[in-house]
C-alpha cells in the first residue's frame, strides 16, 4: 500500500517537474488587418468538445456502477463579423438503442448569434440560461468532483436548456442577461427529481406558456458574485385542455419561481464557492390535484466548497500547468421543503438531504481532469406510507450511504 | 388569456424591454472599473495603437479598447520590466474575454488564461494571442497586424 502510494505521488509529481510546455504566448501572424479585426480564427468552423467517464462504488447496496457518462461535440461556424452558429450535441452513457433505458443522445445547445457590438449580443435557438454556476459552464474540467454538485442537477436542472431568445452583456466588471423562453410542463414533473422532469430541451416543447429569466454578475478580483431568477408559466396546455383539468393556462399559468445567488473565490491557488437556490411552485397542489403528482410548493438548496491546488506556484515555477486540486463540498437540498397540505402531497423524508463530498482533481495539463472523491450522503427518514407493494426481500432503507467516485474528464 | 390581450402585452413588455436595456447599457457603459486595471480608449491608425506610457503606468493591468477591433487588448509589465499586450480573444471560439481579477475568462464554456496568456482552464488549449509592441516616445505603439 505504502509503495502504491509512493508510486502514485512520484507519478502526480512528474507532471510539475518541468514537462515540455509551449512558449509563453503564442504569436499569431495575421495575413490581413480584417481577419484581426473581424475576430477570425485561422477556420470559421470549429470542432470542440469534452467528455467524461466514471467508476461508482454505492456501499450501502453494495453496487458499482461505470459509465461513459457523457461524449460532447461542439460544432460552431463563424458567418462573418456579425452572425454566428454554435451547437452542442451529447451523448450520454454510450448507447441509445431503440427505446431501452439505457444512454441519451441529445441537442444541449443549438443557436445562432448576433454581435451587437464587441460587449453586447444576441441568442435564438436552443440555449443554457444563466441560472447558478454550472448550467452555462458544466464542462468536467470546470468543477471538482466526480459528479456534478446535486444542488446543481436537481434544484437547478443543468444542463438546462430550451428554446428563446437571449441577449447578454458586458459592461466593464458587470454582466447581464436576459432571455425569454418556452416554459416548463408541469405533466412531467416528477417527484424526487426536483425540476428535471419538466424540461423540454427543445423537444416538442409546449410553448403555450412563457419564461423569462434574468442574471447580474459583477467581477471584483478575486470575488465573482451573481445573482440570477427565473419565473414561468408550467401549463403547456391549451385554455379548453387547461380548464378541464382545473389549471390556468395561458403565458404565466401555474408560474413557478427560482431565485439563485453564489460567490465564487479564486486567488493563488485557493478556490470557494457559495451558492444557494429556492423554488417557489405556489400552486402545486393544482398540479398534484390534476395529474396524481406530489410534488412540493418549496425547494431549496445550498453547498460550500473550498479547494486548493498544492501544485499552486511550484508547477509554474518549473514551468509546469499541473494542477492538484484538494477540495471538500457540503450541501443541502430539501425537494420538499414546503408541500400542499394532505391529501394533496405526502412528505418523503429522502428528499432532504445532505451530502459531503471531499477529494482530489489532478489536472496534468489544464484540458484533461482525472478525479477521485468520496460522497457521504444523509437523508431524512423513509416515509412507508410511499411504499406500494414492496417486495419481502427488500433491503431496509437507509438514511446514510457512502459513495467512491473515480472519474477522467477531458475537454478541447 | 386572449390572442388580442397576449399580443398586446408581449408588444408592450418587449418595446419597455428593448427602451430599458439600450438606456440601461449606455449608462453601465460610463461606469468605470475599479481596482487593478484600468481602461483605455483609443483608436487604430496604420494598424497600430499608441498608449502613453503614464497611462500604463496608473494600474498593474490596462485594458486598451477600440471601437475598430472586436477585441480589447491587455497591457502589463512583465517580471522584466517589458510590455506584453495579449488580445483577449479566447482560443476556442473566439469569444471576448472579460477581466476577471487575475485571470481573463470565457463566459461561453469557463476558458480561463491566466495574465501571461496560458490556459489555466480548458476548454481553450491554445495560449492567447501575443501582440508585438514597442516603446517609441513614452509610448507604447501595439500593432495589431
Amino acid at each position: 500500500m505504502r509503495f502504491l502510494l509512493t508510486g502514485l505521488l512520484v507519478f502526480i509529481l512528474s507532471f510539475s517537474s518541468g514537462a515540455q510546455v509551449l512558449t509563453r504566448a503564442q504569436r499569431l501572424i495575421f495575413t490581413s488587418e480584417d481577419s484581426l479585426q473581424q475576430g477570425f480564427n485561422s477556420s470559421r468552423t470549429v470542432l470542440s468538445g469534452y467528455g467524461s467517464a466514471y467508476y461508482q462504488r454505492d456501499f450501502h447496496n453494495e453496487h458499482g456502477t461505470a459509465s461513459l457518462e457523457r461524449v460532447v461535440l461542439f460544432v460552431g461556424h463563424q458567418f462573418n463579423k456579425k452572425f454566428s452558429f454554435f451547437s452542442e450535441m451529447e451523448i450520454e452513457n454510450a448507447l441509445v438503442a431503440g427505446n431501452e433505458n439505457k444512454g441519451e443522445l441529445a441537442m444541449e445547445q443549438a443557436y445562432l448569434r448576433y454581435n451587437i457590438n464587441p460587449r453586447q449580443y444576441i441568442v435564438a435557438g436552443l440555449f443554457l440560461p444563466r441560472i447558478g454556476l454550472l448550467n452555462e459552464n458544466h464542462l468536467p474540467v470546470n468543477f471538482n468532483g466526480v459528479e456534478r454538485p446535486l444542488v446543481e442537477q436537481f434544484i437547478i436542472p443543468s444542463t438546462w436548456r430550451e428554446i428563446g431568445i437571449g441577449w447578454y452583456g458586458t459592461f466593464n466588471r458587470l454582466q447581464l442577461s436576459a432571455a425569454l423562453m418556452n416554459g416548463l410542463n408541469s405533466a412531467t414533473l416528477e417527484h424526487g427529481t426536483g425540476l428535471r422532469g419538466a424540461l423540454n430541451e427543445g423537444s416538442f416543447a409546449t410553448a403555450n406558456n412563457i419564461a423569462i429569466t434574468a442574471s447580474a454578475v459583477y467581477n471584483y478580483s478575486p470575488v465573482r458574485v451573481q445573482v440570477s431568477g427565473y419565473a414561468g408559466g408550467t401549463v403547456g396546455l391549451g385554455a379548453r385542455s387547461a380548464d378541464s383539468l382545473g389549471l390556468d393556462g395561458g403565458a404565466f399559468g401555474i408560474p413557478l419561481y427560482l431565485g439563485e445567488a453564489d460567490v465564487t473565490y479564486s486567488k493563488n491557488g485557493l478556490s470557494g464557492k457559495l451558492l444557494g437556490v429556492i423554488v417557489s411552485y405556489a400552486d402545486a397542489g393544482r398540479i398534484n390535484a390534476a395529474y396524481g403528482k406530489n410534488l412540493a410548493t418549496q425547494m431549496y438548496g445550498a453547498y460550500a466548497e473550498a479547494g486548493y491546488d498544492v501544485l499552486y506556484g511550484r508547477s509554474s515555477r518549473k514551468g509546469s500547468q499541473a494542477q492538484l486540486v484538494a477540495f471538500a463540498r457540503l450541501e443541502f437540498m430539501d425537494m420538499n421543503a414546503k408541500i400542499p397540505a394532505p391529501p394533496r402531497a405526502i412528505y418523503d423524508g429522502t428528499l432532504k438531504q445532505s451530502n459531503l463530498i471531499a477529494g482530489l482533481n489532478f489536472m496534468p495539463i489544464p484540458n484533461i481532469a482525472i478525479k477521485a472523491d468520496v460522497r457521504l450522503l444523509h437523508t431524512g427518514e423513509q416515509n412507508r406510507d410511499l411504499l406500494i407493494n414492496p417486495a419481502p426481500n427488500m433491503r431496509a432503507y437507509s438514511q446514510n450511504n457512502t459513495f467512491l467516485n473515480v472519474g477522467i474528464g477531458y475537454s478541447f | 388569456m386572449k390572442r388580442g390581450e397576449f399580443l398586446k402585452l408581449s408588444c408592450t413588455g418587449c418595446l419597455l424591454g428593448a427602451a430599458g436595456l439600450i438606456s440601461a447599457s449606455s449608462l453601465l457603459m460610463s461606469f468605470g472599473p475599479k481596482g487593478r486595471s484600468a481602461v483605455y480608449k483609443t483608436k487604430v491608425i496604420d494598424q497600430k495603437m499608441t498608449v502613453p506610457l503614464e497611462q500604463l503606468a496608473l494600474k498593474p493591468l490596462t485594458i486598451v479598447r477600440s471601437s475598430d477591433m472586436d477585441y480589447d487588448v491587455a497591457v502589463h509589465q512583465n517580471e522584466d520590466g517589458l510590455y506584453e499586450a495579449l488580445l483577449l480573444q479566447c482560443t476556442h471560439f473566439s469569444n471576448p474575454l472579460i477581466v476577471n481579477g487575475s485571470s481573463y475568462s470565457c463566459t461561453l464554456h469557463g476558458s480561463e488564461f491566466d495574465l501571461q496568456g496560458k490556459v489555466k482552464k480548458g476548454p481553450a488549449s491554445v495560449p492567447l494571442t501575443q501582440l508585438t509592441c514597442s516603446v517609441v516616445e513614452n509610448n507604447l505603439i501595439i500593432n495589431v497586424s
